[in-house]
């Protein structure tokens, strides 16, 4: 047997003995899920420390340094102004001030660089994506020419027959009155009159049906998740790797049902998503 | 919930309806993934405007033309976003654009290797010759979530002053002649969230007005209709649903159209669960008001 | 000191970001691009920082044999065996450019051909080397399906608790209800079964038809009130960080 092989079948049996034991968590908190959380964790922790430091800290920072200082002595006045670099390093080895608890207030200067750079950033990017363009987006023809081309006649209703992203009379109002009514909810719901209380209980309709949008959208994307693993599982469940996912499986429940038989106390079902979710599932 | 004690077997079953234990649930949608997965049948897909946008823009591609191809996912995504990924870059490198990928996620890098290795394989067994450093490029992972993009911006030599594996970015012949957005011909984001296509619309679309599309998880999708709408955007593809509409356009079907049978199956059962759960729970209600 | 200075560097970087967009002079872009560079690697820092911090907390808990303490020696074990991993590729990565610049030079000075032919296949040898190795297969076989299964669960979850928190009990709950269900089947193929012909010859797929128009009008409308409200708030933030009248950085 070649090497090559070897390190393939061992491989597939790895793929499919980590996601076995994630899985098992579906039956009960477990030794074997947990082993493998602390594992996934420290391997992600491990691997991004190691691409932050190659990818961004040695080119943008080490290399950066080097490079002016070879500049300097062959006579490049460049050089000199890659210099300016060594603030990114001073504020860079003062973040790792907050491991030290005496000095650890420090670390607030590289902090206050970082906050202000997302201050100024955000404030222009949200200015101009999700305040100028969307108002621009929602400035429609409610009646006449359509704005985009071929600039049609606006339909008054949408044709079930064409699809249902076409611009018509009825959908622009849908659209202009679901913004301006989402809205007056958001920023009316101290201040009320009658008028904003109407319109506010139209905003709210068009915000559930946002979040019941979001909802199914987020179903599909984790069932895609699930169908991403089982492929995984299937694809390997080969007879020249000795079906891992069959054998994996009856020994995952095997060890499971004697765990629980022998160390298991306490009947307590453990009824937390696992760590990493975005807690949305509600 | 119900408070009286039930009486009739109905009610009796219902009551425990309602309340069935998430494990029932669990094994259901395990068992129907399985089953679905061996079936070999593929449902017809219609493509939405959206992902007919993003085709249409993709195919504009002249070769030449310099992309920004982010890859802002992880494994952890994967099983969505791949097969975007994967056909997208197919598209791209056939069409002969100059692809520059790289990632604000540090597990997006090995990902940019993966899909280089496959496609440049596949093209050349058809005699197409794709060079990495000429044709192509993995500029590998930055720091700095929108700060990055902004430095992008300004420079991306500047910004990636060594490609993945440490090679100087200003000696490739791809960097050459271009510099920040306002030479590159089309941006594209495949991104699982922030920092992703969000962020890229912000930060650099609004601001340098490049041409964008962006694939994204489902869960991202429905923010971006209003990209969609006011033009910041001129397509994107929500999820495996994405790709497979992606694929139907190509007429590549591959793991997303596949995927399109298990994942109808499985929302079938949610839907009818839902449905069934509401009627279990009114008909309880009906019971106790008599 | 402790207040001060933060107060004055968030504002000087604030004000710098903005002035770049709105001023062409290229000593303020000189000076915007190199704080931006700052940001990045200050960023990179924060990473590094975050996993020093977990192995100082992990290290303490098994030094101290807490309880789990095994968990966190495994915890403590992926993350070394991981850091040297990639020192190794990196090694190699290192090895193969310069077997690559080696051949380069012998190429550029006309060396024999025998040489250039050993340079070449050592240049091959070290690519292939730094290709395919234990990094790769640590990324694929180990972090690849941990970090994928550990998403894949919330699938089972996100079933079970539509089951639960989809219930029809007043108009609010209807409609998110609704939006949802119609969502769930109008985006998968199962729902372009439904099939109705017009009377002008075309066939229109209701469920899919409808999914559409709920995605591209009310959701639309909804994301983009939110949208600008975050744009409001995101606006009103920046300036009182800029200003100093909020000072996040202060926390902690």
């Amino acid at each position: 047997m070649d090497t090559a092989w070897l390190v393939d079948l061992a491989g597939v049996w790895l793929t499919v003995i980590f996601t076995l034991a994630i899985y098992s968590f579906l039956y009960r908190d477990n030794p074997f899920y947990k082993a493998a959380e602390h594992l996934y964790v420290g391997v992600a922790a491990g691997y991004t420390f190691y691409l932050a430091f190659r990818n961004t800290i040695f080119p943008n920072l080490v290399q950066h340094l080097f490079t002016g200082v070879h500049k300097i002595n062959a006579g490049d006045g460049a050089g000199w102004q890659m210099q300016w670099r060594w603030g990114a390093l001073v504020l860079g080895l003062l973040v790792l001030a907050r491991l030290i608890p005496k000095v650890s207030w420090i670390s607030r200067w590289p902090m206050a660089l970082v906050v202000g750079a997302f201050a100024g950033l955000n404030l222009l990017g949200y200015a101009e994506a999700n305040l100028a363009d969307q108002i621009a987006g929602t400035m429609v023809p409610l009646f006449g020419r359509s704005n985009y081309a071929p600039y049609e006649l606006l339909p008054l209703l949408p044709s079930l027959g064409q699809q249902a992203s076409q611009p018509s009379t009825l959908n622009h109002l849908v659209l202009v009155v679901g913004v301006i009514s989402v809205l007056t909810y958001f920023f009316f719901s101290r201040e009320r009159s009658k008028a904003t209380n109407a319109l506010g209980t139209v905003g709210i309709w068009f915000v559930m049906i946002t979040f019941g949008a979001t909802y199914g959208s987020i179903v599909l994307a984790r069932i895609s998740l699930l169908i991403g693993r089982v492929y995984d599982l299937m694809d390997y469940n080969q007879p020249q790797y000795g079906y891992p996912f069959v054998v994996g499986m009856i020994g995952i429940v095997a060890v499971l049902a004697v765990w629980r038989l022998k160390y298991f106390k306490g009947d307590k079902v453990n009824d937390g998503t696992p760590g990493g979710g975005e807690g949305d599932e509600g | 919930m119900i408070n009286q004690e039930p009486t009739s077997r109905m009610q009796k079953f219902l009551t425990m309806f309602v309340a069935l234990d998430r494990r029932w649930i669990f094994s259901a949608v395990a068992i129907l993934t399985v089953i679905f997965m061996m079936l070999d049948f593929n449902l017809p897909i219609q493509p939405s405007p959206q992902a007919e946008g993003m085709y249409k823009t993709i195919n504009s591609v002249q070769p030449g033309d310099v992309v920004h191809f982010s890859i802002d996912y992880g494994p952890s995504s994967a099983a969505e976003l791949w097969p975007q990924h994967l056909c997208i870059l197919r598209d791209l490198m056939r069409r002969g654009a100059r692809v520059v990928c790289s990632s604000l996620w540090a597990d997006g890098p090995p990902t940019i290797e993966k899909g280089f290795n496959i496609v440049v394989a596949e093209l050349a067994e058809e005699g197409i010759k794709r060079e990495r450093g000429v044709d192509y490029v993995n500029l590998g992972f930055k720091a700095g979530d929108r700060v990055a993009i902004a430095s992008l911006g300004a420079s991306f030599k500047r910004t990636f002053p060594t490609d993945y594996s440490g090679r100087p970015t200003a000696s490739l012949p791809i960097m050459q002649g271009w510099d920040n957005y306002n030479d590159v011909k089309l941006l594209i984001t495949i991104g699982v969230g922030d920092p992703g296509a969000v962020e890229y619309v912000q930060q650099a679309q609004s601001r340098y007005r490049v041409t964008m599309v962006a694939g994204v998880t489902a869960v991202i999708s429905p923010q971006l209709y209003p990209y969609y709408q006011s033009g910041n955007l001129q397509g994107f593809l929500g999820g495996l649903a994405g790709a497979a509409e992606y694929e139907k356009m190509a007429n590549t079907p591959g793991r997303a159209t596949k995927g399109m049978n298990v994942q109808s199956a499985i929302h079938v059962l949610i839907v009818l669960l839902v449905l069934l759960g509401n009627l279990a729970q009114f008909s309880l209600r009906m019971m106790a008001r008599r | 000191m402790k207040t001060r200075v933060p107060i004055f560097i968030t504002a000087f970087v604030g004000i710098f970001m903005i002035l770049k967009f709105f001023v062409v002079t290229p000593w303020v872009s000189a000076v915007a691009d190199e704080l931006v560079q700052w940001g990045v690697i200050t960023l990179a820092f924060a990473i590094i920082l975050g996993v020093l911090n977990l192995a100082k907390i992990n290290l303490k808990a098994v030094v101290e044999r807490k309880t789990d303490w095994p968990y966190k020696a495994i915890l403590l074990f992926g993350m070394v065996f991981m850091m040297s991993v990639g020192g190794f590729q990196w090694h190699l990565d290192m090895r193969a450019e310069e077997a690559l610049s080696a051949l380069t030079a012998l190429e550029a000075s006309g060396a024999a051909p025998a040489a250039v032919a050993a340079a070449v296949a050592a240049s091959g040898e070290a690519q292939a080397r730094a290709a395919t190795n234990i990094f790769n297969f640590a990324f694929t076989r180990i972090y690849t399906p941990l970090s994928a299964t550990m998403y894949s669960l919330l699938a089972f979850y996100v079933a079970s608790a539509a089951f639960r928190a989809f219930r029809a009990k007043n108009l609010h709950a209807t409609l998110l209800l609704v939006a949802a269900v119609l969502v769930m089947i109008g985006r998968v193929p199962v729902g372009g079964l439904l099939q109705v012909d017009l009377s002008d010859g075309t066939i229109w797929r209701p469920l899919v038809w409808i999914q559409d128009w709920l995605m591209t009008w009310p959701n639309a409308a909804g994301q983009r009130a939110i949208q600008m409200g975050a744009a409001i708030g995101m606006i009103a933030t920046g300036l009182r960080v800029i200003f100093g009248i909020e000072r996040p950085y202060l926390k902690g």
